[in-house]
């Protein structure tokens, strides 16, 4: 029987229809990029599109056929999520597909990790500036792949798909997806390679090449993957999954071109791209205030004193992440990272490129959408950061690591949420304002499982954890990731299938959402009891967390959470413990006093690991990791928050006395009989004006402070090698950042750090 | 003494009952559904029904008396979880995941989203949990995923617990341990312990394990679905005994039947009611199932229109689809379901333009029947719906809505429609209002195509189209796709409930199980395990229907396996064609029924060169045929309707212009009439709309068979080709 859809038949008419002709029909696409440039700068419209006709003269046909390609993407989510193997991909949702134009704009995705859509648009438009048109060519039934960030990827665990579609001999559109695997082949197993030193460890590379032809792999890319990545079945199923979307889209957007016609078709995928960059223009001249806002953070990697792979990393490390945001009077937006800070010795280097995808995910988040496409790119202008920088590394170090590039570079997103959020305020949409995001701090494993196999491969806890607080409500508990709006960590049975360890708690962690008028969301806590297993080693992961320093602290005068921690314990009594029915280890406890250390004894305990961090050696039977999943950001005064919110909060177990008390001023007693906390509101105001009148008696005028921080800077008091060097290559690659910061501060000409 | 099947379809808005006499004819009455007391909404639908069959006060006694099988669709329970009005209910989880129910998972905050607000982090929003942090305790113990324990249940912490939950005055007790679906044991002595501390106290308080409610895997779905059994499942059934009580005391003689939500009837003391939880839908797959049967057709795509949802579930070769972790309420619940996916576009479906983009924008959200399309003068005065646009191109009789009983106001569509939508867009109102038909018929279309049949053919399916809307979209959304053919029937607006009557009596179990069919040299021990599985469940179910009073030669089993490549994580339902696994034969026979249905959906690229098999998951059915409805057969009268069916002509918009459509009452067509397109087809609760391009012919059972005209080929002779080849399983 003879089939039409996305049997193997069908794909093979597919491929059939498609053959013949030059991709170039109509000119060369290198031409055609040149093109769409030249329209963009002179028009103000991608592809010159003043006027979107087809919209206008038949709205209805163009919803249409939004729709049709809206459900072909998310068709081919659904066949490559279920094709593929990975628990990521398919449990956790770390995948995506996606149409796009011949010279690699975004059309439309399917549901997924949203940060991908513009590697991909970049990827495409980076085989065509290689001229891949002439060499090795383009033809139907090929299968390009990369993961290499050099030449359009992220990090090595994201593999990226891209399949071309023709029809009547024309290089009509693009099919791609991306995916993250298991274990990338990282000089240590997993796919968080925060610990690469450079990118001969960053893993297997697949270049931007062809891996496959008629629609299949070749055979030594499988052998590749197989000889070189640690758990192939997994990265194989991914790579199948990839590629049974891929087909999906390419056969059904070849169905659509013959009902519409190929005409129409063109003519709609770059009205919607052009389209989409209106509604992100529109929403910010709607609701934000224009002007210029920045925003300092930081983020640290603290690695000195711990396992490491080479002398170089034996170091802390600080990153600065400025972010500057500006919004003309026509609403077009600016984004400078003008004094950011140098590459670092680990894998967490990342490329413009790159960032111009992860910019596209939290504008996604911040600004929204109405077609998510390669659409609102083209409404901000992102500077080129600095040369040697950490977010553009290569022209200082060709061979700077990226085994995690995302890592500072969610953490700098997360101030895009909090300088949209202030300039929504001020123009009275409260109701869009987000703090900033939590962190995500992750946990792999490598060793023998509990079938005696080989195994390696990232738990999903960091996956989900608290949403920002708003100006409005708490941030949303469980319910959020800055990297993935599809946010999820699944069920801990699911995780107890694929790692040797049994789940003793996976409780949500209390007072984990920073501390204001309303909180962020909260994160959790897993607590893992290593079983059945001969010796697995247990990576806590950067993948945007915080070692020592509190980057995001939250909005309008809310306090941080405190950075990440992990703990562990081997050599452990538990198993004692529990036959005697004794108390054991369910939860970190209050971060100032972990329980790990409390009921039970070990040979080894480390209560208070500084995020990240390796384990110097495999764990066993009866040892016990905790494994705290930080929650979000929060925003106003912790003074101001309102004691039903806190009452509730403590019934609920989501916030300590102590910090309720400390922080927020409140004067609560605890019923043991109703098991409810109740709050004295007279004491309680008593007690918050006391806490007011403390601060203001702790306050100076700004100009003294000034003038102290000033002598303090002057003499480098009380600053470490990592404050120094993050300074000193601040002002080194971004000089005018140098003369603003010796300006402000009134420093001399010749000053640095 | 006539013998009566009383079934009843219980809406959030209306509710329907359809009476069948013993020779399988029906009459459908509706009423309000009455939310504070179901049984009153009840009572006055069937009225209404016994109108029809001039039923007056004097017959009413024999008419009960005659009642062998009345069945109740409700939505007691799903009203107790929206109200949060069910029993105080505590929890007793694994020491560490106290939290559960509180944090459920991510994806549960966004259940039911577009795209576009999942990315909005604004939106985020849990439901309430049913069961507070303060009514939860947590257990010491663990068993790990092989079914060994690792620490023992700490009986001490669950006597405490039960005592503490007591004193806070817990109704019910819900108990969830994580790995419990792998070994009960101590779930079942965290029970027993339990009910003893109950039983000292005095009070009366039900427990509840999941590793009987739900043994599978996933602990949150599991949790939920547990919490829900306890929380809501008594003061549903009390609201399922009212109904009997009301039916008893008018004369039935027998017990009330209710629907479970994965397709099938059980009695309202069945002990796992949380199964009957989601049964709205339910009835109209079944009933497609039937007429499946009718037509003698394995694959059929139903599709419901209503006011504010489109619903379409697809049955492939005869097996109704069950989704095992559906979403509901905003939670994963480990309740087997019929697999009907929902997309909110419907007649009632609001339009609207984006104020950014000037892109139409259709619902999510409809009018309903409250305040209702604008023309309906209800209080909508602002917000064009479908039906308004319906109502501009003339498909819809203004003087016909409802059977007349409900008055229009077409001016007040088009100066609302025209002001909204067409002069924004700068369109002529008749041209911007089929655009939006048609765009909603391309909604309704590409859910079906694209969303609900991902690897099928579409050339393989009929399909159907019911609710009030259905046959008025129907040929919209059927558009140009390949479908085999495309039928509806005269009764589609009271689908559901006619379906809740033509449900076999069937009760389903589940089980999580891990069988690796990796060398053929080791199928020996999965094989075994898969076996002993299936064994177990059909003795549970077996217990369960004997007990229920039927014997043994009414029961019919069926086996299932859920099966996948070993690795994945989501696998496929096969029906197997074997009941036991005894040698690699039987074993060969599932694993070749796996790969078909597999590659069918997933494409080769999906296929690893050198698979290895994973059951993770094996189901059993156990059915028992009852009474059913009949479609009737009639003898086929001439092609031409008579005289008494037509109404005469009406101006429709469509293709740009206006034309002349012919008009007919649905009720006088006869079977064997054909009419071919451009024609509107009325009856009070449904309007049929036959485009240009189409044909209709209304078989000797009342079906209406649809098919595109094509020149050069008589109508009647394609027609009834497409039939030929259905009864006879060829193209």
């Amino acid at each position: 029987m003879q089939r039409k859809a996305i049997t193997k038949s069908g794909a093979r008419s597919g491929l059939k229809r498609a053959r013949a002709g030059h991709p170039a029909a109509g000119g060369t696409l290198r031409q055609k990029l040149e093109t769409n440039e030249r329209l963009l700068r002179e028009t103000g419209h991608l592809f010159g599109l003043e006027k979107l006709r087809r919209k206008e003269t038949d709205p209805g046909t163009y919803e249409a056929v939004w729709q049709i390609l809206l459900n072909i993407c998310n068709t081919a989510h659904v066949v490559g999520c279920r094709v593929s193997s990975s628990p990521i991909a398919a449990e956790g949702g770390d995948a995506l597909w996606s149409l796009h134009l011949p010279t690699g704009e975004a059309v439309c995705t399917s549901r997924g990790i949203v940060s991908h859509p513009g590697l991909l648009s970049l990827l495409l438009r980076s085989y065509i500036e290689s001229g891949y048109e002439d060499n090795p060519g383009i033809r139907p039934g090929d299968i390009f792949e990369n993961n290499d960030p050099h030449f359009g990827g992220i990090h090595s665990a994201d593999f990226q798909t891209t399949v071309p579609i023709f029809a009547g001999g024309k290089l009509i559109a693009w099919a791609a997806s991306v995916t993250h695997v298991m274990d990338a082949g990282f000089v240590l197993p997993g796919s968080i390679g925060f610990m690469n030193p450079d990118c001969f460890s960053d893993g297997v590379p697949v270049v931007a090449e062809r891996v496959g032809e008629n629609d299949r792999f070749y055979p030594w890319y499988e052998k590749r993957m197989r000889s070189r990545t640690r758990v192939p079945d997994w990265t194989m199923g991914d790579a199948r999954g990839r590629l049974a979307g891929c087909l999906t889209i390419r056969e059904r957007v070849l169905a659509l071109v013959e009902k519409y016609g190929l005409d129409f078709f063109e003519d709609v995928s770059r009205e919607y791209i052009e389209d989409s960059r209106r509604y992100a223009v529109s929403r910010v001249r709607t609701q934000a205030t224009p002007g210029r806002i920045r925003k300092s953070n930081f983020k640290d990697l603290a690695m000195a004193g711990k396992r490491v792979l080479l002398p170089q990393q034996n170091v802390d490390c600080l990153f600065n992440l400025p972010l500057e945001l500006t919004i003309d009077r026509s609403a077009k937006v600016a984004i400078s990272l003008r004094g950011a800070s140098g590459w670092v010795p680990f894998g967490e280097n990342i490329t413009p490129n790159a960032l111009v995808s992860g910019m596209l995910n939290a504008y996604s988040h911040m600004v929204g959408f109405d077609m998510f496409n390669w659409g609102a790119v083209a409404a901000w202008r992102l500077e080129d950061p600095p040369l040697g920088s950490w977010a553009n590394p290569y022209s200082a170090n060709y061979f700077a690591a990226s085994g995690v590039a995302w890592a500072p570079a969610v953490v700098w997103m997360s101030s895009l949420y909090e300088a949209f959020g202030r300039l929504y305020w001020s123009r009275g949409f409260v109701e869009e304002v987000a703090a900033g995001g939590a962190t995500t701090m992750t946990a792999e494993f490598s060793g023998v499982n509990q079938y005696g196999l080989y195994t390696a491969g990232l738990t999903l806890e960091q996956a989900c954890n608290g949403g920002p607080a708003r100006a409005i409500a708490d941030g949303e508990t469980s319910a959020w990731c800055i990297y993935t709006p599809n946010a999820d960590f699944g069920n801990a049975e699911v995780s107890e299938l694929y790692y040797p360890v049994v789940y003793l708690g996976r409780n949500l962690e209390p007072d984990s959402g920073g501390y204001g008028k309303f909180r962020g969301g909260l994160g959790h806590t897993a607590v893992w009891l290593v079983k059945n297993t001969s010796g697995i080693e247990y990576q806590c992961g950067c993948a945007g967390i915080r070692s020592k320093v509190c980057g995001n602290h939250g909005m309008f005068g809310a306090y941080p959470t405190w950075p990440d921690r992990a703990a562990y314990a081997s050599g452990t009594n538990l198993k004692e413990l529990a036959e005697a029915h004794r108390p054991l280890l369910h939860e970190r406890g209050d971060p100032e006093r972990p329980t790990i250390g409390k009921d039970i004894k070990a040979e080894v305990i480390e209560p208070n690991c500084i995020a990240p961090f390796v384990t110097p050696g495999q764990l066993h039977e009866w040892d016990v990791i905790v494994h705290p999943v930080s929650g979000s950001q929060a925003l106003g005064d912790p003074l101001e928050r309102d004691l039903e919110l806190i009452r509730k909060d403590l019934d609920d177990g989501l916030e300590r006395e102590r910090i309720a008390s400390e922080v927020h001023g409140v004067v609560a007693h605890f019923d043991e009989k109703t098991k409810h906390w109740s709050l004295d509101a007279a004491a309680t105001q008593k007690k918050r004006e006391a806490m007011r009148a403390q601060r203001k008696a702790r306050g100076v005028p700004f100009r003294e402070w000034w003038q102290r921080e000033r002598e303090k800077i002057l003499v480098k008091e009380n600053m470490a090698e990592a404050v120094l060097a993050m300074w000193r290559s601040s002002m080194q690659l971004s000089p005018a950042y140098a003369d603003e910061l010796r300006a402000f501060w009134k420093l001399p000409d010749n000053f640095g750090f | 003494m006539a013998r009566y099947l009383v079934a009843c379809d219980a809406g959030g808005t209306m509710t329907d009952v359809i009476v069948v006499d013993e020779r399988g004819r029906f009459v459908i009455g509706k009423a309000p559904t009455t939310r504070y007391d179901e049984s009153v909404g009840y009572m006055e639908s069937l009225d209404e029904a016994l109108s029809y069959l001039k039923i007056g006060p004097a017959d009413r006694p024999a008419f009960f008396r005659g009642i062998e099988t009345a069945i109740y669709t409700g939505t007691s329970m799903l009203n107790a979880l929206l109200n949060l009005d069910g029993l105080p209910t505590g929890l007793l989880v694994t020491r560490g995941f106290e939290d559960m129910i509180v944090q459920g998972r991510g994806s549960q905050s966004f259940i039911g989203y577009e795209w576009s607000e999942i990315t909005h982090m604004q939106y985020r929003k849990h439901r309430v949990p049913l069961v507070p942090r303060r009514l939860t305790r947590g257990i010491t113990e663990r068993i790990d995923l092989f079914g060994q324990i690792v620490i023992p249940l700490y009986e001490h912490e669950v006597e405490r617990s039960v005592r503490e939950l007591l004193g806070l005055g817990i109704q019910a007790l819900a108990v969830v341990f994580l790995q419990s679906f792998t070994n009960s044991a101590h779930e079942q002595r965290a029970a027993e312990i339990a009910r003893r501390v109950i039983r000292e106290s005095g009070k009366k308080v039900p427990v509840v394990i999941s590793s009987e409610v739900a043994p599978t895997l996933r602990e949150i779905s599991r949790a939920n679905a547990t919490v829900i059994q306890a929380y809501a499942s008594e003061p549903a059934r009390k609201q399922l005994v009212q109904v009997e009580e009301k039916l008893k005391a008018a004369g039935y003689a027998h017990s009330l039947k209710t629907v479970l939500s994965y397709g099938g009837v059980t009695s309202i003391r069945y002990p796992r009611l949380f199964e009957t939880v989601m049964s709205g839908p339910v009835g109209g797959m079944m009933g497609a199932a039937y007429v499946a049967q009718v037509i003698g057709e394995q694959n059929v795509v139903c599709s419901d229109v209503g006011g504010t949802s489109f619903d379409a579930g697809a049955i492939t070769a005869g097996i109704v689809p069950i989704d095992r972790e559906p979403p509901f309420q905003q939670m994963y619940v480990n309740v087997p379901m019929l697999d009907i996916r929902s997309i909110g576009a419907g007649t009632g479906t609001y339009i609207r333009l984006d104020p950014d983009t000037h892109r139409i924008k259709l619902g999510p959200d409809s009018a309903g029947g409250t305040p209702g399309p604008v023309f309906q003068e209800t209080g909508n005065d602002e917000i064009p719906t479908v039906n308004d646009c319906n109502l501009l191109l003339g498909i819809l009789n203004p003087d016909y809505y409802l059977g007349g009983r409900v008055k229009v106001n077409p001016a007040k569509s088009l100066r609302v429609f025209r002001e909204k939508i067409a002069d924004p867009l700068r369109l002529d109102p008749y041209v911007a209002a089929e655009q939006c038909v048609n765009l909603v018929n391309v909604i309704m279309r590409e859910h079906l195509v694209r969303s609900l049949m991902v690897g099928h053919d579409l050339r393989d399916y009929v399909l159907l189209g019911y609710g009030g809307g259905g046959p008025l979209h129907l040929l919209g959304y059927a558009g140009d796709a390949p479908w085999k053919a495309v039928i509806t029937v005269p009764h589609a607006g009271a689908f559901s409930a006619w379906g809740g009557a033509c449900m076999d009596y069937a009760h389903r179990r589940h089980k999580s199980v891990s069988a690796v069919f990796a060398g053929r040299e080791a199928w020996r021990e999965p094989a075994k395990s898969v076996t002993a599985a299936w064994q177990e469940l059909e003795e549970e179910l077996l217990k369960e229907l004997l007990q229920e009073g039927f014997s043994r030669d009414q029961i019919e089993l069926e086996q299932i396996a859920y099966m996948r490549y070993f690795g994945q994580l989501s696998d496929v339902e096969v029906s197997s064609p074997v009941s036991r696994l005894r040698g690699d034969a039987e074993v060969e026979q599932l694993i070749a029924r796996f790969e078909e249905v597999f590659t069918q959906m997933f494409t080769l690229a999906g296929r690893p060169p050198q698979p290895t098999y994973h059951v993770a998951e094996v189901s059993v059915v156990a059915k028992v045929d009852t009474v059913k409805p009949k479609l009737a057969r009639h003898r086929l009268e001439g092609k031409k309707p008579p005289r008494a069916a037509s109404k005469g002509t009406r101006k429709v918009f469509q293709k740009g212009r206006w034309h002349v459509a012919q008009l007919f009452e649905m009720g006088e067509l006869r079977p064997g009439n054909e009419i071919d397109g451009l024609a509107v087809i009325e009856a009070p609760n449904t309007t049929l709309f036959v485009p240009h391009d189409w044909h209709v012919r209304i078989d000797e059972h009342l079906i209406y068979w649809l098919d595109r005209r094509s020149p050069g080929k008589s109508r009647s002779a394609r027609s009834a080709a497409a039939r030929r080849a259905i009864r006879g399983g060829r193209r």
